[in-house]
Order: structure tokens, then C-alpha cells, then sequence
């Protein structure tokens, strides 16, 4: 885990409320909630839930001698919302009779679905919760009814009863967010997660972003942290754990309108300055329409951003228009060129497969991935995520199928569904099981803009040209892979399986090879700066005898 | 996770017998309950249960919906098969209730060779190396109840790893299709 929390021995007897959920990184979502109970003077403890030596452990605190009296359950996440039951099933069958409460994006958005069907579940905090757990907190200890507790889902007898959603949270006034636990390193640099605003001022139609705050904010959905208020955090960090890479996790850092982004940066630059915040740098995300010259300029060069994910998802107008992404063709090139001109490392996602997609617009996509293929990509389909309007188009039309839990569809296209069908597979393993190369270079050239940062004196040009020479060879391969599928269906091939195994052996002997330089690459970075392990995976690698000493010498964080 | 572990993280490659969602809801949530069940007494794997490890990588990208995560779960048994990144498969299997059940025996019937193995009585770990890139792997697997320390009847299961998918079918367990 890349952050052993250390939680404080809690006095016998005090009453405590367990919050359980992935910390793949420090969670944010509980480290608000656990900074709001404090607040209100609850102990609170985050219970790390995404291994599965944790299943035991959590059972174990939880159905202890002193369990807590409210365990808050992590459903942020639809696709990992077993995981989330399946505890709470385990909870109860353990004899734990405390209340059970869950919230996040999937909780939220299938309340009802949820507590119809689990009855080991008490209630559901909706939308953002930290006013939420503290009423439900005070009302359980005084054992007050729920009914007025703003943003509540909970059992009422038969029914499931939802109270009106209070006032979202003033940013200004919430605790920080709890940091306990040591920090993730990257090349022995430390990182740590933050937000500066909640929500996004765009629209998706497959974005469960988008959905939750036009409930709470209809129209502008988005809040900000006031700039100095985001700097006093970023410095108090940056004192009390030494951070210095600082990833927001803004679903969007940048406003609508250009002049406004540019002054908030500066503003936030100006406002680290004046707190005298040592080396930093930061990592955030944008949509294509946000990447503006200007903006980029103060962005670099004064935020120190190191990288920026670009939400291109798709470059065709079918896709622009399914997915209402306010955007074009030409704003997605001109992104990527603005971002190329700042030598600013960027990677995106492209959602190829949607429901309307045409073996045209697959081609499209493909093209731009093929254009810029030194930036890492990767491709999959639009998923159905509860309270989407995609979900809801295509409930409508009758073409969701499963359950809540799991939707699924097939595209309205015959021969893209074809496509889809034959590329998944032979794409899983790149592209989205664990250890997907796909994911996985991101680190590696993430690595590498870390070392660039952080040691100009020691950097070498020609680890950032392997690095991009290895993710334009990975790009190029899944492009290439792609475009023999949409031959095969165009030429109304029906050799299916064969193709499959063919393009497989391909791809699997391609990520052997590129991940294996992406390996000795960082391994040679780290051996070179000795300041910590890089995220790049290094393990058990084979080295050379060449790079065998390079290997010793380098430290291990 | 130790640098080790990380090498190996898994691959959880779907059930085809499961190929669309078994159940409703809760059903699901038991079955899955009983795989963590059983793995929890496997103590010590270390395996994330999903594929993103945070920072490195930017909005990872989820399956399409149509995978279902599974394991094979036959006859008390429940297996896992991961691809690791030298192409070998990783073979995980577990009795499903471990307090009863123990591990008597598994015997690679064919289609690989073996690199390692690790045989407990709550776990089974074997790694193999595929004969061929499309290459079936069978596996005998004998069980044996606790309570009356009969040994179950063997059950072969065919791992079907083509380097596109790993898939699991039954071959002789009391509901084999
Ligand atoms: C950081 C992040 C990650 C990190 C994980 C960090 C971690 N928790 O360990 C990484 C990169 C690893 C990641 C991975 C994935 N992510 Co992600 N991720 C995010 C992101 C960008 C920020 C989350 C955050 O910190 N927000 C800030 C906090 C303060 O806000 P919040 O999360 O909304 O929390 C508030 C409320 O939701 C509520 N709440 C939240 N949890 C709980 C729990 C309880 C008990 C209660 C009472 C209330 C409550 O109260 C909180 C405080 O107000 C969100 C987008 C977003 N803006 O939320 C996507 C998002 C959550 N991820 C998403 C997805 C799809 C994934 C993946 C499934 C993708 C994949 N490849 O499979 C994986 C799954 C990871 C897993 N556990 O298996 C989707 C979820 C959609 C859905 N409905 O399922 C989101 C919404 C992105 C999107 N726009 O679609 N992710
Ligand atoms: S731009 Fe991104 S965060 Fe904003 S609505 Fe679209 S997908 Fe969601």
C-alpha cells in the first residue's frame, strides 16, 4: 500500500466511527469525512479496504471488543460495488449491530436500488458528506430519528425514505482533509492528492461528475477553493510531510472562460509565494477546449505542472455529439499542440467505442491516436454509470441490460459492436487488467518528468526520447491491431478466432519487449539520481550484466 | 505489497459460465463474499483488488461492463488464473470453506510445464508455463472433507489460456456443461 496509515490507539471506550474504503491513494473522499467527525469531536479511523488481506483485517476491527458505533462504507466506485456489499453482508454475518452507512458517486445515485436490496445497510449519505456523517453521527449517539437530516437516504418501515438535500458544503470552511499515514514517493519525491474545486462546468452525457452536481448546483456545477486557502494547504503539506509533487484531482482545474483560469493560476501562484512554499510541482487535468496558450503559459511556468491529462475522449463528431463534449476536432489537435509547444507531458483517454459509433468514426479515432502517438493513450468504451444520461437514453430505448450494478449494452452499429466484440480480449491485458501497459508506461514517463523536474543536472535527453519512443511503438501497435479488426469486419472476414490469436501473440510479445525497456529505463533513472524507487514497477527484472550494477547502486525507497 | 507481489498482480480473468451476470444482487454479493472469504484465508497474497495503483497512471480506464469478474468456482473450489508479465499463468485455487476442506493433491494433467508450486491445505499456487500460445492446460484437483477425512472425487478443470483471455470450464465436477 503506498501509504501505511498509522492510526492513533483510540482511548478504550471511546466511541469511534470506522470509515472503510480503497486507499489506493490517500482517499480523499473519507480523509474529508474523517477531518469533519474530528471536528465535531468523533474519533474517526480510516480503514483501508482495496486488498484482500483487508477483508479479515477490517473484520476484525470492526466486530471487535470495542466496535465502532457508525462504519461509513466506501461506494464511490460502480464497478467495485461487490466488494462494498459484500463487506457490509460480512459485517452483519459477523454480528456487528452498529449503524452500517455507505456514500460515494454509485451509493448516491442507487440509493434506493441499494437499500431495497441490502437490509444489512442502515442508511446512504448522498452527495458530498461531510455535514451528512456528522448530523447522522450526533443523531445516532443521541438516538434521534433521521428524518431531518439533510441528504439522508434511509429504511423507513417498507420504504426507503430520502430527505431534500441540504446546502453543498462551503468549501472555504471544511477541515482540511485528514494526512495521516506516510506519503507516496516517486523517485524518493514526495506525493500527495488535493483538490482545489468540486464538480465541472461541462456536461457529459456518460459523466456521473457532470450528473451529481447539476442536482446540487444545477447549471454552474462546479465550486472553487478560494487560491490562498489552496495554498495554505499545499504549504502546511509541503512542512509538515515534505511533499513536493501535488496531483489535483480537480475533475477539471480550469474554468470556462480563459481569463478567469489564467488569473486563478496566477492568484494561487502568487498566494504559494507569499507562503514561501518551497520546490513544488503539480499535476492536473483538462479538457481539450481549456488548453489556451496563455493559461498553459503560467500552468509551467509558474505551477510547475509536470503533467496534464487531457480529456480528449474521442475526435469524431459522432462521438463529440454522443458524448456532448463541447468540443471539436480542431480543439483537440490544437490541445495537444499547445501542450507539445510548452513540453508539457500530456496523456488521454479515448472512449472509441460508444453507443452510436460507426466503423467510421472508430477510424477517426484511431487516426488521432496515430497523430499523437508519443503522448500515452489509452482506449476503451463509454461505460452506463448510475444517474448518467447515457444510462438513462439508453434505458429509454430499451438497450441497457443487467441490473443496476452491472449495465450493459451493445452498440446500435452491428459491425462496431462486431469490432468491439473481437477487440476487448485480445485488449484486456493492455489495456485494462492489472499491470496494463496501457497504465503502466504513464508511470514510466511520469518517472521520467519527475527526474527532468527535479534533477536537470543529472537528466539525460535520451531517457525522455526512449521513453517516447516506447509509447509512440505501444500506440502504434494498438492502432495498427485495431485497424486489422475494422478490415476484417469491412471485408466481411469470419475467421474470428484466428485473427483473435494472431493479433494476440502480436500484442503480448509487443508488451513483453516494451515493458521490459520501459523496466531497464527506470531502473537506469533511479540507479542514476538514488534518491528512491521510481512507480515504474522495476521488480524482478533480468537485468544485463550491464545494467546488474546500475541496479545495485540504485536506492530503494 | 512487497516489489515481488507487484510482479504478479492479478489478472482476473472472467468465468465463462458466468458470461452474463449470474443472479440478482444479492446473490452476486454472496458469491463475491464467499471468493473474499476464501481468499482472506489464503492470508499474506497482497493482491489489490483492482488493477489501478493511483499515481502513476491518469483516470485508468474501466472493463467494459460485459467482463464479469470471476473466478471458477466449482465443487468447493475456487480458482484464479493470472497472466504474469513473463507470460507464464499464474494457478491460484482455494477451498471454498477452508475450515472443512483441505487441499489433498493437484496434478497438471497437461498442456504445460510447471515452474513452481506451493501446495497448503487453504491454498494451491502453481505456476506454468503454457505448452502453446493456444494451448488448453487441464488440472486434477482432489479435495478432501475434514470432518470424515474422505478424500472428495478428483475434479479436472480445463484453463483455457490463449494469450487473449484465460478462461475456465469444468470437465468432470457434478454440474459440468
Ligand atoms: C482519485 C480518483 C481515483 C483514484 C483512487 C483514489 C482512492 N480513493 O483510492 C484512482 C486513480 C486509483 C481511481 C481509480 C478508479 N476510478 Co476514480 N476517481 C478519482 C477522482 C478523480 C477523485 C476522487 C476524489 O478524491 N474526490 C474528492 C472527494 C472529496 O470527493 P468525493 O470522492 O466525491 O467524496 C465525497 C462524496 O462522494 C461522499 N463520499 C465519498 N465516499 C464516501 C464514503 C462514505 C462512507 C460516505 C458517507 C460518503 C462518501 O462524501 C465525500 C466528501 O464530500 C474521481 C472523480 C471525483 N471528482 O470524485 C474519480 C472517480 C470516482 N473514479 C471513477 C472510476 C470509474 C474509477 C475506476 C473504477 C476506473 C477503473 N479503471 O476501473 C478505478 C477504480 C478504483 C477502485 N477502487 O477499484 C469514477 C466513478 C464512477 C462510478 N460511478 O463508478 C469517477 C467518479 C470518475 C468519473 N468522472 O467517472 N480513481
Ligand atoms: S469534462 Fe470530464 S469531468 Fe467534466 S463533465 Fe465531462 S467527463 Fe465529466
Amino acid at each position: 500500500m503506498a501509504n501505511g496509515l498509522q492510526r492513533p490507539e483510540s482511548g478504550v471506550d471511546q466511541p469511534w466511527v470506522a470509515l472503510i474504503g480503497p486507499e489506493l491513494e490517500e482517499n480523499l473522499a473519507l480523509r474529508y469525512l474523517a477531518a469533519a467527525l474530528r471536528a465535531s469531536g468523533y474519533e474517526a479511523r480510516i480503514l483501508p479496504y482495496h486488498e484482500d488481506d483487508h477483508f479479515a483485517a477490517v473484520l476484525a476491527q470492526v466486530n471487535s471488543e470495542h466496535p465502532p458505533f457508525l462504519v461509513g462504507v466506501s461506494m464511490a466506485f460502480q464497478w467495485r460495488v461487490l466488494d462494498a456489499t459484500a463487506l457490509v453482508m460480512a459485517l452483519r454475518d459477523g454480528g456487528y449491530d452498529g449503524h452500517i452507512t455507505a456514500g460515494g458517486h454509485f451509493a448516491t445515485f442507487a440509493c434506493t436500488e441499494l437499500l431495497t436490496d441490502f437490509p444489512e445497510l442502515d442508511s446512504i449519505c448522498r452527495h458530498e458528506s461531510e455535514p451528512t456523517i456528522v448530523a447522522l453521527a450526533d443523531a445516532i449517539r443521541a438516538d434521534r430519528p433521521f428524518a431531518d437530516i439533510p441528504g439522508l437516504a434511509f429504511r423507513d418501515g417498507e420504504q426507503v425514505a430520502r430527505t431534500c438535500l441540504g446546502a453543498v458544503p462551503d468549501l472555504a470552511s471544511l477541515p482540511f482533509p485528514d494526512r495521516s499515514g506516510e506519503p507516496a514517493r516517486c523517485l524518493g519525491h514526495a506525493i500527495s492528492p488535493i483538490v482545489g474545486s468540486r464538480g465541472c462546468y461541462a456536461n457529459c452525457t456518460f459523466c456521473c461528475i457532470a450528473a451529481w452536481h447539476e442536482q446540487t448546483l444545477p447549471g454552474k456545477r462546479y465550486r472553487l477553493r478560494d487560491p490562498d486557502d489552496i495554498a495554505a494547504e499545499m504549504v502546511q503539506m509541503q512542512r509538515e510531510r515534505g511533499i513536493e509533487i501535488f496531483v489535483f484531482h480537480d475533475d477539471n482545474f480550469f474554468l470556462p472562460a480563459r481569463r478567469a483560469s489564467k488569473e486563478r493560476f496566477e492568484a494561487l501562484a502568487d498566494a504559494l509565494e507569499r507562503r514561501g512554499i518551497g520546490r513544488f510541482a503539480t499535476v492536473v487535468k483538462a479538457r481539450p477546449t481549456d488548453v489556451r496558450d496563455d493559461v498553459f503559459d503560467v500552468l509551467v511556468n509558474r505551477l510547475n505542472c509536470i503533467r496534464c491529462y487531457i480529456g480528449i475522449e474521442t475526435d469524431a463528431d459522432q462521438g463529440l455529439d454522443t458524448l456532448r463534449r463541447w468540443s471539436s476536432s480542431k480543439k483537440n489537435h490544437q490541445a495537444i499542440e499547445v501542450a507539445q509547444a510548452h513540453d508539457l507531458y500530456v496523456c488521454f483517454n479515448m472512449l472509441i467505442f460508444d453507443p452510436d459509433t460507426t466503423l467510421d468514426s472508430l477510424e477517426t479515432n484511431l487516426d488521432f491516436m496515430a497523430w499523437a502517438p508519443e503522448y500515452p493513450s489509452n482506449f476503451g468504451r463509454a461505460e452506463l454509470y448510475a444517474g448518467t444520461p447515457l444510462l438513462a437514453r439508453l434505458q429509454a430505448d430499451g438497450r441497457a441490460t443487467g441490473d443496476y450494478m452491472r449495465w450493459n449494452y451493445e452498440l446500435y452499429d452491428a459491425d462496431a459492436q462486431r469490432v468491439f466484440e473481437l477487440a476487448m480480449p485480445v485488449f484486456r491485458p493492455r489495456n485494462f487488467a492489472a499491470g496494463a501497459l496501457a497504465n503502466e508506461i504513464m508511470g514510466t514517463r511520469f518517472d521520467l518528468e519527475v527526474a527532468r523536474f527535479f534533477h536537470p543536472e543529472i537528466f539525460e535527453a535520451t531517457w525522455l526520447d526512449e521513453g517516447r519512443r516506447l509509447t509512440r511503438e505501444l500506440t502504434l501497435g494498438s492502432v495498427d491491431a485495431m485497424r486489422r479488426i475494422i478490415a476484417h469486419v469491412r471485408d466481411g472476414h469470419t475467421d474470428d478466432a484466428l485473427l483473435q490469436r494472431m493479433i494476440a501473440i502480436d500484442l503480448r510479445r509487443e508488451e513483453r519487449r516494451i515493458w521490459l525497456r520501459c523496466r531497464q529505463l527506470a531502473a537506469e533513472v533511479q540507479a542514476r539520481l538514488g534518491t528512491g524507487a521510481p512507480l515504474t514497477r522495476i521488480g524482478d527484472i533480468t537485468a544485463t550484466p550491464l545494467q546488474q550494477p546500475l541496479l545495485a547502486t540504485g536506492s530503494r525507497s | 505489497m512487497s516489489e515481488s507481489d507487484r510482479t504478479l498482480l492479478p489478472e482476473i480473468l472472467p468465468d465463462p459460465s458466468a458470461a452474463s451476470p449470474d443472479g440478482n444482487p444479492r446473490e452476486r454479493t454472496r458469491a463475491r463474499l464467499q471468493t473474499l472469504l476464501a481468499r482472506a484465508s489464503a492470508a499474506g497474497a497482497g493482491v489489490v483488488m483492482t488493477g489501478c495503483t493511483g499515481f502513476g497512471v491518469v483516470d485508468p480506464l474501466p472493463m467494459d461492463s460485459g467482463f464479469i469478474e470471476g473466478c471458477f468456482e466449482q465443487d468447493g473450489v475456487a480458482g484464479l488464473a493470472r497472466l504474469t508479465t513473463d507470460s507464464n499463468i499464474e494457478v491460484v485455487l482455494n477451498p471454498e470453506d477452508p475450515s472443512n476442506f483441505d487441499f489433498v493433491s493437484v496434478t497438471l494433467v497437461s498442456g504445460a510445464t510447471e515452474v513452481s508450486r506451493t501446495l497448503n491445505a487453504d491454498e494451491a499456487v502453481l505456476v506454468l508455463t503454457p505448452a502453446s500460445a493456444d494451448g488448453e492446460v487441464l488440472l486434477e484437483i482432489v479435495l478432501r472433507c475434514e470432518q470424515d477425512m474422505a478424500d472428495g472425487a478428483p475434479l479436472q478443470v480445463r484453463l483455457v489460456a490463449s494469450g487473449l483471455t484465460t478462461e475456465w470450464s469444468v470437465v468432470n465436477g457434478s454440474s459440468a456443461q
